[in-house]
Formats: C-alpha cells, sequence, structure tokens
C-alpha cells in the first residue's frame, strides 16, 4: 500500500483541523471524551501508547488516548488501600486546591485503580463520593493487562496478595496533553505547589475554551 | 515499505520457517504441575521466610522464543518493528542485532533465543499467542524441578554467571533440559517475567520500609542462593522497556 503523500495529508490534516470548530459545536462532547483529539500519533515517549480501554466511575468506556488534549494529574490507586492509596488521593485534592480557580478547570485528576479485580465502576463511584472528589476527577477500572501495562509503563512496582491487597509503589504524575510525563512526586507530603504549578506551566492560555466536561 | 529482492526473499524463507513452528506452538508448551517451592524472596507482609509459595497448574513454553518467532510476530504486527516501536515501549537498543526491521541477522539466529527485547513487546508477544508472560512464581516454580538436581541446578546457575558471554548464544534446541521437558531457563539467557515489577526496589516502598537492597537478606530464604539473589535483584534492577543482548523470554498458559 502506498503511503499518502506528505502534501496529501498534510492537506488532509488541514481539512481536518478546519472541520473540528464545526464538530465541537454540532457535538457536545460525549460524557468522558474531550473535545477531538489531534489525528497525529502520539509522541513515542506518550502513555497514550498504550491502546487499552478503561471504564470510568460512570460506566464510560474510556480509551487511555481520549485523555489526550488535557493536563492530568493521576496516580495508581485501589480502593481497599487503608494507608497510602487515601493519602494519595488526598495529597492530589491538594494539588487540586493549589491550582488556580481558572486553571484548575483544564485539568483532569485521574485515578487509575490497581484492583483489576474489585474496583468495579461502583465501587469507585463509591470511592469518590466518599473522597468528596469534584467533577474534574476520574476514575477508572482496567483489566489486568491494563494494570499491568500502565504500572510498567509508569515505573509503578505492583505485587497482588493473594488476599487482594496490593504491595505497590507510589507517585503522583503530571502529564501534558500528549501523555507524557511532565512531573513526578514521589513524596505525598511535599507541597503541593510544586505539582499544581507544574500542570498550571503546561495548562494552554486558551483552555477554557476547551474545558473538559464530566 | 522497500525490500531489496534478496532480502525479501531470506525474510520470506525465515517467515515460512516461522509459521510451521507458530502452528505448533501449543504443543512446544510443558504443563507444569501444581505445586509449591519456597521462593528465594519472600513478601514479608504475606508470609514469613520459609514457608512454601503455592503455585497451580500451567503450562510452559518448552524454550525461550526464538528469533525466527520474533520475527514472524513483528511480520504480523509491524507496530513491533525496530523503526515503528515507540520508545515508550522498547529503547533504542531493541532488537539492535537484527540487520533489518523484518530480517535476521543471518539464517542461523533464526534458532536462537531472541534477545533485546522489552517486557512490552515480550508481553505483546505472548498475548499474540493468547499466552501471557509466566509470573516470577512460575517462572522460579519451573526452575525449581520439584526439587530435583537443586545443587547441580545452582552450581550450572553460578558457572553460568561468571562465564563471559558468549559471541553468539546456542540454538534453543541445544539447551539443556530439566526434569519437566522445560530447557533452558538458565544458562543462555536471563527472562522476562509478567511481575518482574513486583519486587519493591527504591526508596519508595509502602509498609514497614524493607528495601530490596539493604532488607532482602532478612527476607530471604537460603542467603546463601547466591543465584537467587542474582536473578531477583536483576528483576527488581530492570524497567519495562529496558532491552539487552542477554534478556529474552517464554510464555505461559
Amino acid at each position: 500500500m502506498r503511503p499518502l503523500t506528505s502534501f496529501a495529508m498534510r492537506a488532509l490534516t488541514a481539512a481536518i483541523l478546519l472541520a473540528l470548530p464545526q464538530v465541537s459545536f454540532a457535538m457536545p462532547p460525549m460524557p468522558g471524551m474531550d473535545a477531538p483529539a489531534p489525528r497525529q500519533p502520539v509522541p513515542g515517549t506518550s502513555i497514550y501508547n498504550l491502546n487499552d480501554v478503561w471504564t470510568s466511575q460512570s460506566d464510560t468506556p474510556t480509551p487511555l488516548r481520549s485523555l489526550r488534549g488535557s493536563v492530568v494529574v493521576a496516580a495508581m490507586v485501589y480502593t481497599r488501600c487503608r494507608d497510602v492509596c487515601p493519602l494519595t488521593t488526598e495529597a492530589m485534592q491538594r494539588i487540586e486546591r493549589a491550582m488556580p480557580v481558572k486553571k484548575r478547570a483544564c485539568v483532569r485528576f485521574v485515578l487509575f485503580s490497581m484492583d483489576w479485580v474489585a474496583d468495579m465502576p461502583a465501587q469507585l463511584r463509591a470511592y469518590a463520593s466518599a473522597h468528596r472528589l469534584s467533577d474534574r476527577w476520574t476514575l477508572l477500572h482496567g483489566d489486568e493487562n491494563a494494570v499491568r501495562g500502565l504500572s510498567a509503563a509508569l515505573g509503578i512496582s505492583l505485587y497482588r496478595e493473594p488476599n487482594g491487597d496490593y504491595q505497590h509503589s507510589l507517585a503522583i504524575f503530571v502529564l501534558d496533553g500528549e501523555g507524557r510525563i511532565a512531573a513526578t512526586e514521589t513524596d505525598l507530603l511535599q507541597k503541593p505547589a510544586i505539582l499544581a504549578n507544574k500542570a498550571r506551566d503546561l495548562v494552554a492560555r486558551r483552555c477554557s475554551r476547551h474545558r473538559w466536561l464530566p | 515499505m522497500r525490500h531489496s529482492a534478496s532480502a525479501f526473499l531470506v525474510a520470506a524463507g525465515l517467515t515460512c520457517a516461522a509459521v510451521a513452528a507458530a502452528a505448533v506452538a501449543q504443543d512446544d508448551m510443558v504443563p507444569i504441575p501444581a505445586g509449591s517451592y519456597v521462593p528465594f524472596y519472600t513478601r514479608e507482609s504475606v508470609r514469613k521466610p520459609q514457608t512454601a509459595t503455592p503455585v497451580s497448574a500451567f503450562a510452559l513454553d518448552r524454550a525461550p522464543v526464538t528469533n525466527a518467532q520474533f520475527l514472524a510476530f513483528v511480520q504480523r504486527h509491524p507496530e513491533w518493528s525496530r523503526s515503528r516501536v515507540p520508545a515508550l515501549f522498547a529503547d533504542r537498543h531493541y532488537l539492535q542485532d537484527w540487520a533489518a526491521d523484518f530480517r535476521l541477522a543471518d539464517a542461523r539466529a533464526g534458532e536462537r533465543p531472541v534477545t533485546d527485547v522489552s517486557w512490552f513487546a515480550a508481553q505483546a508477544y505472548c498475548r499474540a499467542q493468547g499466552k501471557s508472560l509466566p509470573t516470577t512464581d512460575q517462572w522460579e516454580f519451573a526452575l525449581y524441578d520439584n526439587g530435583r538436581n537443586a545443587k547441580a541446578v545452582r552450581e550450572q546457575i553460578l558457572a553460568w554467571y561468571a562465564t563471559p558471554s558468549a559471541a553468539n548464544l546456542p540454538a534453543v534446541s541445544k539447551l539443556p533440559i530439566n526434569g519437566y521437558g522445560v530447557s533452558g531457563l538458565v544458562g543462555a539467557v536471563w527472562e522476562w517475567t509478567l511481575d518482574f515489577n513486583s519486587m519493591m526496589a527504591g526508596s519508595d516502598l509502602r509498609g514497614n520500609g524493607t528495601r530490596f537492597c539493604g532488607g532482602a537478606s532478612l527476607g530471604a530464604s537460603d542467603p546463601t542462593d547466591y543465584a537467587g539473589f542474582m536473578r531477583y535483584s536483576l528483576r527488581a534492577s530492570l524497567k519495562a522497556s529496558y532491552t539487552t543482548e542477554n534478556l529474552g523470554f517464554r510464555c505461559a498458559l
């Protein structure tokens, strides 16, 4: 098969880009989806090279790549975890509060559950409610392959014990709009401003037009 | 895509061999009956050292995956070819001994264990076969070999570690076979496991703060098992995109 010439490719891309505003006016973004993502392949180091489809707390199928276009503050946790996972969640909430209100609206907070057995969407909804997470938060359930792939990509150690608990390492990540790791924090007691500033800096000025609708 | 005619013929020839190998892949697995073994390193919060870890019955590839088999996979899934694999999935040494994206260094390379493959690539290969990488417990249990020749195996491993890498790996058919009929678990290449990253290394362990490097001897079931220490610390040192010339894999079901 002959690849499109770069000219044709550029023309096609331009046509798609020109069509985008109309599309987004005509169709409100679907739940869990961002404004239409550009068609270019994601960068090589992007975690959006993982093509797993996760499921959100509202039962919405969520391809990892659908996060593309948003600045994401993310961590891997599981809801049965009684110690460090709630602390991780709270640390992310402190990051959320440390961000300027306008910019905050353009950042998504994502918890990837590492418990592919127990953390079904209903469980994630209960967790979101118990922790009073704002509507900027997405909690995602994935199967074992999705979880192992993501933990490998993020460098998170993971061991599922026979009783369903996990031993795991800790980190909060800031991902840029292309899914590249822009910042990592492994110290939960670190000042939230460090990651908040990183996320703030990544948010484009025009973010208010593209704010994510839950 | 363009290949020279000769390159294409070589690749086509290797593909035929590889497809034939893939067709008998299920027969190329060895059933490993359920049992238990004492891992070198025990996770303290789960069990005390010296207690056995149960392992359910599973099937394991008889031999490490070869270059020819991996070439057949890459041809069916060109997104795993050297020039197309994203940096997230493999570092820049990925398949570096191959002549080109779809061409091995030479015909004999096809029979040798594939190396310079990342965890992502290895797991993608196994999933394409409807299999998975073995868990560390499965792999170690197969190596334990129901206790057969434990001393000999350990000596074999240490002798292997002490030997500088050979220029060429042996063909998988030349690798020693253990009591289950599994060949080459040690002696030629290290192998990826599904949960290679299940050991807490570094400063961010949750729980009681035992770290692998400093704390391992406390959790080790046999502190004199230097070979075991080598395997566990190697796995703990890996990242999923790493590729090296002595790290291959096989699949489990």
